[in-house]
């Protein structure tokens, strides 16, 4: 209990009331995000990780809040209905977000040297000359090449790699202490896939900046993860360190994916078909009373079915919300 | 990303004008090229319909300009009997019907018929767009009362709303000009707020507020920028439909007195219209002239702007 976490979430919930009850799109959740440190959010499409994203930075989209209590702190301080001044103050400056798609999420009109000293402007209140020299040293440092050029250049003059490239400067330009990276190589090819995640490690190094990382991609999370949250249907199933996670899967649905990762299928040399969960998320109006995941899970029991694993602590750092997680994590 | 695919084809195979050596590493002229404004302008120069538009409005607007110094006859004067043809008596368009110069009145009459068009669409523009962009933009219940109010204003028959604006405040060119802005506004916010709802949930103006933009940047810098084509195009024909407003207001005797415009020359020329048919056809076709260069012109803007047409 010494200083206080730079990122600590505790029984966050984000959800919105509708006729036939509360919908919950994230559930109890908790996560300590250390300095320095790359923390992975793995889960499906709905499994509530982008909306935990959007939590920290205070940017859930209506109808969905925050309830119940839940605590979000930066270096101690509660963002959890801090005032939008605030907010505004944090975002860009402390915690700053890479987005899924490097094509939609620069502004079409404007040179992307603009909508980076945009954020110096707005955060450091650096005058155009300034602002722009910045922007110059930030393309420099992701990595695109003759910056003095391509720093007047317009988003549909760049390609998917250089643009995701630009949106990291943006993200970075302030120095913050938190990436979020929300699906930052789903839109690009593989081979660009691997360039960007070389400068997030890259850029993590130089600057010291932590990373929360939210994928689907478990091989992803083999390549970056330093320890990994796995959710599932808003909860989280399984939490540890990435090697641990990944080699010993405390979850039936860890281990599901784990086997779901075509990189296993190039390991092993033979060619055989790729294995795939059964089923689909349940419908958050619907779920189950028992485990959300029973009705996919090929090791479920009636105990599975009738009551919800809590989340059970395996060792330090390492827990899994299954009734056979000390079985299955040994 | 087809869009900006496009746009970029479209450079490619643009005009026949710019030949660039296949191997040219000339970067800095690329991206100049590609500038939004540029490339707008490149498409609207190879319209030919909206470069006439544009001659025509142009010649109109040096007419008003100068005009009165190179021709110095007051309107108002009598210079020759009644209903003199044109060309007859010295007087190029000839006078009406009670003997006053038709082509002093077709050039300071052009200068309150553009100066009335101009000023009220830029108050049309500046009502529709704020209340369009605060309704588009907040949704919820902002945007229910603004709706209500834009509405409340669709439905007057905004003629009719003018009218007694103009005879309410006696009719003077700022009464005018305010009048018709405050009739017109309506379509303008609702087009502002349609853009506005489209972009607000664009993956670049939820990037705009992860780095902390504040709400009125989100607006002004982030989201209006986006939403300009469509509104370019609109302020246009708005130039045009305030001329028409003006003249019929004149026409129907309520425009400036002390003013002479198109709109009055008909007004007040048209008992005479079966006897001479110039004292009404002349201003006629000068106010078709305006109105027709201004949609030329809009037209060929929506054309340069519209990125879905770029494509071909």
């Amino acid at each position: 209990m010494s200083a206080a976490p730079l990122l600590q979430i505790e029984h966050l919930n984000v959800g919105f009331d509708t006729a036939m009850g509360a919908i919950m799109v994230v559930r109890d959740l908790d996560l300590v995000l250390e300095e320095g440190e790359t923390l992975c959010i793995v889960g499906e499409s709905g499994s509530g990780k982008s909306m935990t994203a959007l939590a920290i930075m205070g940017l859930v989209p209506e109808p969905l809040r925050v309830v119940g209590g839940g605590s979000i702190k930066l270096s101690g301080e509660e963002l959890v209905g801090a005032s939008h001044r605030r907010l505004r103050q944090i975002r860009g400056k402390r915690i700053s977000m890479v987005f899924q798609e490097p094509m939609s999420s620069l502004n079409p009109v404007f040179s992307v040297g603009e909508q980076i000293a945009e954020t110096l402007r707005l955060h450091e209140g650096l005058g155009r000359r300034d602002a722009r020299a910045a922007a110059i040293e930030m393309l420099q440092a992701v990595g695109i090449p003759a910056p003095e050029r391509r720093v007047d250049d317009y988003p549909h003059q760049m390609s998917g790699g250089m643009r995701q490239r630009v949106m990291i400067a943006m993200a970075l330009a302030c120095r913050p202490a938190i990436l979020i990276a929300d699906e930052p190589t789903t839109a690009l090819d593989v081979t660009v896939q691997a360039q960007i995640m070389d400068l997030l490690k890259d850029v993590q190094r130089r600057f010291g900046t932590a990373i929360l990382l939210i994928t689907h991609d478990i091989g992803i999370v083999a390549e970056a993860a330093d320890r990994v949250i796995v959710l599932y249907a808003g909860r989280r199933v399984e939490e540890g360190s990435a090697e641990e996670v990944l080699r010993r899967p405390a979850h039936p649905y860890t281990a599901a994916l784990v086997a779901c990762a075509p990189q296993q299928l190039l390991l092993g040399g033979e060619r055989r078909i790729l294995p795939e969960i059964p089923g689909i998320v349940p419908s958050l109006l619907r779920m189950p009373p028992g485990c959300a995941f029973a009705p996919r899970c090929a090791r479920a029991t009636a105990e599975c079915h009738a009551k919800a694993p809590p989340l059970l602590e395996l060792s330090a750092g390492r827990a899994s919300a299954c009734w056979l997680a000390t079985e299955l994590g040994r | 990303m087809t869009l900006l695919d496009a746009g970029s084809g479209w450079q490619a195979t643009g005009p026949a004008g710019m030949p660039e050596p296949p191997g040219s590493d000339e970067i800095a002229a690329g991206s100049a090229a590609a500038r939004p404004l540029r490339e707008a302008w490149r498409m609207f120069a190879g319209n030919p319909l909206a470069l006439v538009g544009l001659a025509i409005l142009a010649g109109i607007v040096v007419m008003t300009i100068i005009g009165p110094y190179l021709y110095p006859v007051d309107p108002f004067d009598i210079v020759g009997a009644p209903l003199t043809p044109p060309g007859e008596g010295g007087l190029l368009f000839g006078s009406d019907y009670l003997g006053r110069d038709m082509l002093a009145g077709i050039i300071h009459g052009g200068r309150a018929s553009l100066t009335v068009g101009g000023f009220a669409a830029i108050i049309t523009m500046a009502i529709g767009i704020s209340i369009g962009a605060l309704a588009g933009f907040y949704g919820g219940w902002a945007d229910r009362v603004l709706m209500r109010v834009t509405e409340f204003f669709q439905v007057l028959p905004p003629l009719l709303l003018a009218m007694v604006l103009v005879t309410l405040f006696s009719p003077t060119l700022t009464t005018i000009t305010l009048s018709i802005g405050v009739v017109s506004w309506t379509n303008v916010a609702r087009l502002t707020r349609a853009e506005f709802l489209k972009i607000r949930s664009l993956d670049y103006v939820l990037a705009g507020r992860a780095v902390g933009a504040r709400d009125r940047r989100l607006i002004w810098r982030v989201i209006l920028p986006n939403a300009l084509p469509p509104l370019v195009v609109a302020a246009a024909l708005s130039v045009g439909v305030a001329i028409l407003f003006e003249s019929g207001l004149s026409f129907l005797g309520l425009g400036d007195p002390n003013v002479m415009s198109w709109g009055m020359m008909i007004g007040q020329n048209k008992q005479v219209m079966l006897d001479a048919w110039w004292p009404t056809t002349i201003p006629g076709a000068a106010i078709f002239a305006a109105v027709l260069s201004i949609s030329l012109i809009g037209d060929g803007l929506n054309d340069a702007l519209n990125p879905r047409l770029r494509r071909r």
